[in-house]
């Protein structure tokens, strides 16, 4: 049976200025199959790019040889995997290869001996896992399309050999996922590696970003995401919105966008049987023009792949009319609408504020802060959780106005808020 | 001249883009272009006509029907169609990369030979076997990525041990600028010896 994904577009409002308005629209995205297709799980090939780096001495690259062995350990012979170490040179424990019993005994005793020194050559690390488990063969050739591909990216610290500007890296992930099918996970540890560059590595590369506090939180997480890896049954689904030229759009979620004049490409990830996400978009409507009807489109479909097929709902249309400023007003916003805009703002706010006290701009982050806090407060009414959201973000204003966040806090929430706007689960809990 | 300032005559203007004539005459007779400045033999075209009609060419060529270019055409300023045309060259080069290469594998060797001829690590002491698959040093992906034009620019930094997990890091491109700043810290972290004082690999 192949999985279907229902795609529902709510908009909070219908009705657009004369002068122009900006509308949020909340896109609720669900995996509706459960049942497993026929010839089972996919295949999963797993790349575990691990750092060993001198700061990871000790505990921390301890765990990470367990955990690497765990996972391994969880695989079988369906699956491809393949561990790569790097300092400032790159090992390939193990090439991807079938998980074969003589493959997991072979990992385990390779991990072992795998010590920690060297600084940090995390862009080529992570690009030779990357390669180790891309197909052999284009997908229109090779017999089975089935097998996810993830590459699974550990670390401590700051890249700092080769390629480190953030942008780059991010933008090569996206680029590697779409052209390579490969995404990209990441586990930051400890209190000195870059979250501005590991969550939007993650978030190009439509994986999830783990901020991993203890070595328990690294077993976990390993874990976790493998278990939601191995239950995937819709591979690589995109939200894809086509509207008039003039309008133009913002993807509020943190999800990873192509945005063209009156399109946009937002890539949603994989997603279990029954998993739900909301995407939120802000559309900027122009002033009512002179010649053209009074009446703006926007289109929506989702593509993805089910069991190696490619998948595509239809289009469906939501019409948005101009209407005079006093119908404007007494259009009422759609409060199951904005509860998820307000969230999604929030936690859209929360990261840049995080990104901004830690830069030393806590001017800028308060703003921020208020600037959204400010908003929430005009349309929460008795949504309890868009009050308690409203609260935390003036409660992080004042902590923020006493000087820049702590590492351990601005890592926290800004981990957070990425993985609550993408809709996953936190799977450092037990 | 300025590029801005230059102007073209319908032929050089189809010469400068690979459309024939008639083509221009049928895009400004379909809206989709404005027509030319003047009429008659001194018709001239200016830097906006060569725009839009390279931004029509690149939509035509992703199968966008001719209503739907009028559409998007319509109301975009020089300047938003200049920043479309170089995002859509961007994207035309990265699409050409990974078209080019004969498997998802071979794409992404090429990334990585492209990241290592920036930034060539130190050589791996365990074997790191390339799939017999991407015979890299060979291939066409591999010899285009080594051209100097397209490599990225190098970031590489150097680092010196100040204490116990204390260390300083310095890009390299910076380091003869910051030398008198780099001994200040290295006097002020009591690290004297010749040796220590050399950059660790």
């Amino acid at each position: 049976m192949t999985a279907s994904v229902r795609l529902n577009p709510h908009p909070e409002r219908h009705l657009i200025r004369p002068t122009g308005s900006f509308r949020h629209v909340d896109f609720s995205i669900r995996a509706a199959a459960a049942t497993r297709p026929a010839r089972g799980r996919p295949g999963l090939s797993l790349a575990l790019v691990l750092d060993r780096s001198g700061s990871m001495h000790g505990d921390k690259i301890r765990t990470a040889r367990e955990a690497a062995a765990t996972v391994v350990q969880a695989l079988d012979e369906r699956d491809r995997v393949a561990v790569v170490v790097f300092d400032d040179r790159i090992d390939i424990l193990q090439s991807a290869a079938r998980v074969t019993s003589h493959v997991k005994a072979s990992v385990r005793a390779a991990l072992e001996r795998v010590d920690a020194r060297g600084s940090t050559a995390l862009h080529q690390g992570w690009l030779t896992g990357c390669r180790e488990v891309a197909a052999d063969e284009r997908p229109e050739t090779a017999l089975n399309t089935t097998e996810l591909a993830r590459c699974f990216l550990l670390t401590d610290g700051l890249a700092n050999v080769g390629v480190v500007d953030p942008e780059q890296i991010a933008a090569q992930a996206a680029d590697i996922r779409r052209n390579a099918g490969v995404g990209t996970s990441t586990f930051g540890i400890g209190l000195d590696y870059a979250e501005h560059l590991l969550g939007p590595v993650a978030v190009a590369g439509a994986g999830q970003f783990h901020h991993l506090r203890t070595a328990a939180d690294m077993r976990r997480t390993f874990s976790g995401e493998l278990t939601e890896l191995l239950a995937v049954v819709a591979s690589g689904v995109r939200l894809e919105l086509r509207t008039d030229p003039r309008v133009s759009i913002e993807v509020i979620s943190q999800y990873f966008a192509d945005t063209r004049v009156g399109a946009a490409a937002i890539d949603i990830g994989d997603l279990m049987a029954d998993e739900e996400r909301h995407v939120v978009v802000r559309f900027g409507f122009p002033p009512l023009p002179t010649t053209d009807p009074s009446t703006m489109y926007l289109e929506c479909r989702l593509a993805w792949l089910a069991d190696g097929v490619p998948c595509t709902s239809d289009w469906s249309g939501l019409p948005f009319s101009y209407a005079s400023q006093s119908a404007c007003d007494q259009e009422v916003r759609d409060p199951s609408v904005m509860h998820w805009v307000g969230l999604h703002h929030a936690d859209r706010a929360r990261r840049e504020a995080m990104v901004l006290s830690r830069a030393g701009n806590s001017v800028a982050a308060r703003k921020r802060l208020q600037q959204v806090a400010g908003h929430i407060r005009e349309y929460a009414g008795d949504d309890h959780e868009l009050v308690a959201t409203e609260q935390d973000l003036e409660s992080m204003d004042a902590q923020v106005s006493a000087g820049p966040v702590a590492p351990s806090v601005a890592k926290e929430v800004y981990s957070t808020a990425q993985r609550r706007s993408r809709g996953q689960r936190d799977l450092r809990e037990p | 001249m300025a590029e801005e300032a230059r102007t073209y005559t319908i032929e050089a203007l189809a010469d400068a883009v690979g459309v024939p004539v008639r083509t221009i005459r049928f895009y400004i007779g379909e809206g989709l272009l404005p027509g030319p400045d003047a009429r008659g033999r001194s018709a001239a075209y200016g830097q906006e006509h060569l725009l839009r009609l390279r931004l029509i060419r690149r939509l035509v060529d992703q199968h966008v029907p001719l209503s739907e270019v009028r559409e998007r055409l319509a109301g975009l300023s020089l300047d938003d169609v200049h920043t479309i045309l170089r995002d859509e060259d961007r994207r035309s080069e990265r699409r050409r990369v990974a078209d080019d290469a004969p498997s998802p594998k071979a794409y992404v060797a090429e990334l990585l030979a492209q990241a290592t001829a920036a930034e060539p690590l130190r050589p791996s002491l365990a074997p790191a076997p390339v799939p017999a698959a991407v015979p890299l040093a060979d291939s066409a992906l591999a010899r285009r990525a080594m051209r100097p034009a397209e490599q990225q620019s190098p970031t590489s930094w150097r680092r010196w041990r100040l204490a116990e997990g204390v260390e300083l890091h310095v890009r390299a491109d910076v380091e003869q600028h910051a030398r008198s700043l780099i001994r200040r810290l290295l006097d002020a972290a009591g690290v004297t010896s010749p040796t220590a004082r050399n950059p660790q690999p």
